[in-house]
């Protein structure tokens, strides 16, 4: 990302398999900080509840994303491309893109 | 004198080929367009290759026919510790053992998945491992269990050269640790 400013990410709910895959070219990096923490909390406490579905211990899932806030990059980015990932033949779909109201 | 820990081997970390958890692999176009998918199956090959599921034409597969190199980051079922892997394409094979397997084991994935039926194996894709680390994130994690086991009995932790299986990492205290039996020895 530093290199090129181009980043691909993916998301996938485990409970239902769904996977989106969002691209973009002008990504901007920058260290966290303490005004990100409720956010990178909320990811956590979810992501716990979701695999907690599974049948996985909670501390499974704090173990996983548990980090130092110095080891933290976050990434800003507004998407160009989105993809249907969700495991299957339609895999790879273009999402189609909604105007901004 | 502090050690550097040598990288882990395919060996020291086949836990993550058991299927558990997908890996997530990214891969780059011709024009540097890049790209990453959650793969259902990586398959240990021996302890210098592995090889993921061909099941799609999907853009994994054009990636890497047009530009071999790939990473691929693996997450421990057991430990989970994250390990990024730099893989480079070799070859698919569409028929005889390594195929075999890797549709039986795929088949076991997609059952256990809920998702029998989606998945198709088409091919092994073989790649080579050039180079293998545990993630910043999981070293640290490690180091931190070590700190606490050295609280509750007073074991010295020792340079642990990375996560492999789960083993008690101390004889007195019975904490478990995602340290090498090695590891367990020198503890106590």
């Amino acid at each position: 990302v530093a290199a090129t400013a181009r980043i691909a990410v993916v998301f996938s709910e485990p409970l239902s398999h769904r996977t989106v895959q969002v691209k973009a070219r002008e990504a901007e990096l920058r260290a966290a900080t303490e005004d990100d923490m409720p956010l990178l909390r909320r990811y956590r406490v979810s992501m716990e509840h979701e695999v907690g579905c599974l049948g996985y211990d909670g501390h499974v899932i704090q173990t996983m994303l548990s980090f130092r806030l110095d080891d933290v990059v976050a990434i800003r980015f507004s998407p160009v491309e989105a993809l249907d990932q969700t495991p299957g033949p339609k895999a790879g779909t273009a999402l189609p893109a909604t105007s901004a109201a | 004198m502090s050690t550097v820990a040598p990288p882990p081997s395919l060996d020291d970390i086949r836990a993550c080929f058991e299927g558990a958890i997908p890996a997530q692999v990214a891969t780059c176009a011709r024009d540097g367009t890049p790209n990453v998918a959650y793969i259902s199956q990586v398959y240990y090959v021996d302890d210098r290759h592995m090889a993921l599921s061909f099941q799609f034409f999907n853009k994994t597969r054009q990636n890497i026919l047009a530009n071999p190199y790939a990473t691929a980051l693996l997450l421990d079922p057991v430990t989970v510790a994250f390990y990024r892997l730099q893989l480079r394409y070799l070859r698919t094979e569409t028929s005889g053992a390594l195929f075999e397997r890797m549709k039986a084991q795929l088949s076991g994935i997609a059952s256990h998945s809920g998702i029998a039926g989606v998945f198709r194996l088409l091919g092994s894709d073989v790649y080579e491992v050039e180079s293998s680390k545990a993630s910043k994130a999981g070293a640290w994690r490690r180091r931190r269990r070590a700190t606490d086991c050295w609280r509750v009995c007073g074991a010295r932790p020792s340079a642990s050269p990375h996560a492999a299986r789960p083993t008690s990492c101390c004889r007195r205290c019975s904490r478990r640790s995602t340290t090498t039996s090695t590891c367990a020895t020198r503890w106590c």
